[in-house]
C-alpha cells in the first residue's frame, strides 16, 4: 500500500489530472441519461466519478 | 439522528484537514463519497436525482473555475515577465520607515496582490521582501497574511464572490452592497493591525493619519467598485488606488535612515500595464453595450427538472445560472493575459521559453485546487438537493435563533480555516447560510455578507496558506508559531463582522 501511495505521489501531476477529468466528464451524460430514466447508465457513470475521488483520496 | 448524518460530510473535511492535516483535494473526495452515501442511504435521493445533481454541479464548478483558471494565468504571464519583482523591488525605495513599509507593503501592496492573484501569493510574494528590509521571518509572514485578508473575497478578481453567488443563486446586485461594505470597515481596522503587528502600539499612534488615509481611499473604491456591478475588480480597484494615494505619502516618512532611495518609474509603469489592461478590458466589456452583446452571444445555461427524494423533499425545476461564455470574468481574464503577454513580449520582459512555463506553471498550480473544488461543490450540491442541507439549516436555526447573525460569520470562518479557501467555505456553506437566514426571518444578503467576510477574514489562518507563508520565509517547521501569532488578530476582525452582522439585522430594510 506504502509502495503505491509512493508511486502515485511520484506521479501527483498525472494522478490528479486523471482524477479531474473522471469528476468533470461523466456530468454531460449524465444528464442525458436522466432525461431517459437510463439508470444503469446514471450508476456507471457515477461510479466514473466515485473512482475519480477515490484517485485524489490516495494522491499523498 | 438527520441532523448529525446531514452533518457527517462536513464534520469529516474538518476532521481530516485540521486533525490528520489531509490536502483539501483529498478531504474533498471523502466529503463527497460520504455526502453521495448519506443521501442514498439515509435521504432517500434516487439515481435521476443524483445524476441532475451531478449536472448542476459540473455548471456551478465550470462558472468558479473559469474565473481561477484565468486569474492564475494572468499571475503567471505578468511574473514570468519579472513584472511582480520589479514592483516588490521599487516599493521600499519609497520609503525607509519601517511601520510605512509594513503599511505600503504587508497591507496596500498584499490588497493589490490578493485582488490580482490570490492563491497565496501576497503572502508568498511578501515575505521574502519584508525579510529583506529587516524584518524578523515571523513578522514577515504574519504582515502580509494579515493585511490581505479583506481582500480575499472581491480578490483573486472575484472567484470567491462568484462560487458564492453560484452556490446561492442570488444576484450580485443584492450581495454586494453588504458584503463589500462589511469588509471595506475591515478593510480599515486591518492597517492597525498589521502595524500592530510589526512595531506595537506606539507606531499605531504614530501612524494613524497615513492608516485612516489609505484605509479610507480603499475601503470607499472597494465599495464604489463591487456595487457598480464590476466587483470582480473591486480588491484589484482598490489595491490599485492605494498604491497610488500611498507612493506620494510614503515619501514623506523617511525613518531612520533619512533616505528612501531612487525608484525606476520607467521599469515600474511597465510592470504595472499589465494591470492597466485589465482594467481597460473589463471597463471596455462594460461600457461599451455592441462589444458587451457582441461578448455575451454564447451562454451557457441548463434547464433542470424537478426532482424529489424519497422521503418527500423536491427541488423545483429550474434553469441554471447563465454563463456568457466569451462575457465571463474568466473569459476577460484570459483575453487580458493574452493582452499583457503581447506587451511584455514586445518590451522583451521574456526569456526564451516562457510560454511554455507560463502554460506548465499555470497548469500545474491550479489543477490541485480544481480537483478540490469539484469534489466539495458535488458534494454541496448534492447535500442541498437530498435535503441534507435543508435538514442542517433547520437545526441550527432551531438552536441559535437571536444569535444566529452573531455566529454566521464563524461559520464562514470555520469553513476558511478547515478549506483554506474562501471559495470553497462559500461553496460548501453558502446555501446553509441562506436556507438558515429564510427560515429564521433574516436578510439573505446580510447573512450571507457575513458569511463570506468571516470566511475571508479567518482564511488568513487557515493552515494551507500559514504553510505556504512560513516556507517562504524560510520558517518551514514553526508554522504553529505563525498560527498563534495570527489566531488573535483574525478572531478581532471576524469578531468585527459579528458586530455589524448583529448591528445590520437592527437597520429595517
Amino acid at each position: 500500500m506504502l509502495t503505491f501511495r509512493h508511486w502515485l505521489h511520484q506521479r501527483r501531476f498525472q494522478a490528479h489530472l486523471l482524477a479531474f477529468a473522471l469528476m468533470i466528464l461523466p456530468p454531460l451524460p449524465l444528464y442525458f441519461a436522466a432525461q431517459q430514466g437510463a439508470n444503469l447508465w446514471i450508476w456507471l457513470l457515477i461510479g466514473l466519478v466515485v473512482i475519480g475521488n477515490l484517485l485524489a483520496i490516495g494522491v499523498p | 439522528m438527520p441532523f448529525l448524518f446531514a452533518l457527517l460530510p462536513i464534520a469529516l473535511i474538518v476532521v481530516l484537514m485540521v486533525g490528520f492535516r489531509w490536502g483539501a483535494a483529498q478531504a474533498g473526495g471523502v466529503g463527497y463519497l460520504s455526502a453521495l452515501l448519506i443521501a442514498l442511504l439515509a435521504f432517500g435521493a434516487g439515481p435521476q436525482l443524483l445524476a441532475y445533481a451531478h449536472s448542476r454541479a459540473f455548471v456551478l464548478t465550470m462558472d468558479v473555475l473559469m474565473i481561477i483558471w484565468g486569474a492564475f494565468l494572468l499571475y503567471r504571464v505578468v511574473d514570468e515577465a519579472g513584472a511582480i519583482r520589479t514592483i516588490g523591488q521599487a516599493l521600499p525605495h519609497l520609503t525607509a520607515d519601517k511601520g510605512m513599509q509594513a503599511l505600503l507593503i504587508g497591507w496596500v501592496f498584499a490588497s493589490f496582490l490578493q485582488g490580482v492573484g490570490g492563491f497565496g501569493v501576497p503572502v508568498a510574494v511578501i515575505a521574502p521582501i519584508l525579510v529583506g528590509l529587516g524584518f524578523t521571518p515571523l513578522a514577515a509572514v504574519v504582515i502580509p497574511s494579515i493585511g490581505h485578508g479583506w481582500a480575499v473575497t472581491f480578490g483573486s478578481l472575484g472567484s470567491s464572490f462568484q462560487a458564492l453567488i453560484a452556490a446561492t443563486g442570488q444576484p450580485a446586485a443584492r450581495l454586494a452592497p453588504p458584503s463589500a461594505l462589511f469588509l471595506s470597515l475591515a478593510g480599515v481596522v486591518t492597517g492597525f493591525l498589521v502595524v500592530h503587528a510589526a512595531q506595537g502600539r506606539p507606531a499605531v499612534s504614530r501612524l494613524i493619519f497615513p492608516i485612516l488615509v489609505f484605509g479610507a481611499v480603499m475601503g470607499a473604491i472597494h465599495f464604489l467598485v463591487a456595487t457598480s456591478n464590476l466587483w470582480n475588480i473591486a480588491a484589484f480597484c482598490a489595491g490599485m488606488a492605494g498604491l497610488l494615494v500611498a507612493l506620494p505619502l510614503a515619501r514623506r516618512y523617511r525613518g531612520e535612515q533619512g533616505d528612501n532611495g531612487l525608484l525606476d518609474r520607467r521599469a515600474l509603469a511597465i510592470a504595472f500595464s499589465g494591470y492597466v489592461v485589465l482594467i481597460a478590458v473589463t471597463l471596455a466589456v462594460q461600457l461599451i453595450p455592441p462589444l458587451n452583446d457582441f461578448l455575451g452571444q454564447v451562454v451557457l445555461q441548463v434547464k433542470f427538472p424537478e426532482v424529489s427524494t424519497s422521503l418527500g423533499y423536491i427541488t423545483p425545476a429550474g434553469a441554471s445560472r447563465k454563463i456568457p461564455l466569451f462575457r465571463h470574468a474568466g473569459a476577460l481574464l484570459f483575453f487580458t493575459s493574452l493582452l499583457a503577454y503581447l506587451i511584455y513580449h514586445s518590451a522583451k520582459l521574456y526569456r526564451p521559453g516562457a510560454v511554455r512555463r507560463i502554460t506548465a506553471g499555470t497548469v500545474q498550480r491550479v489543477l490541485s485546487s480544481s480537483v478540490s473544488i469539484t469534489a466539495m461543490v458535488t458534494m454541496a450540491v448534492i447535500m442541498e438537493t437530498s435535503g441534507m442541507t435543508e435538514t442542517l439549516a433547520r437545526g441550527l436555526a432551531e438552536g441559535m435563533r437571536n444569535a444566529y447573525p452573531l455566529v454566521a460569520p464563524w461559520i464562514g470562518a470555520l469553513g476558511a480555516f478547515i478549506t483554506g479557501s474562501t471559495t470553497n467555505s462559500n461553496v460548501v456553506f453558502g446555501a446553509l447560510q441562506m436556507r438558515t437566514a429564510e427560515l429564521l426571518g433574516y436578510r439573505v444578503a446580510l447573512i450571507l455578507a457575513a458569511q463570506t467576510a468571516g470566511a475571508s477574514l479567518a482564511s488568513i489562518m487557515a493552515p494551507a496558506k500559514v504553510v505556504v507563508g512560513a516556507s517562504t520565509a524560510g520558517m518551514a517547521g514553526r508554522e504553529g508559531d505563525v498560527l498563534r501569532k495570527l489566531i488573535g488578530y483574525a478572531c478581532l476582525l471576524v469578531l468585527l463582522i459579528s458586530l455589524l452582522a448583529l448591528l445590520g439585522t437592527l437597520i429595517p430594510e
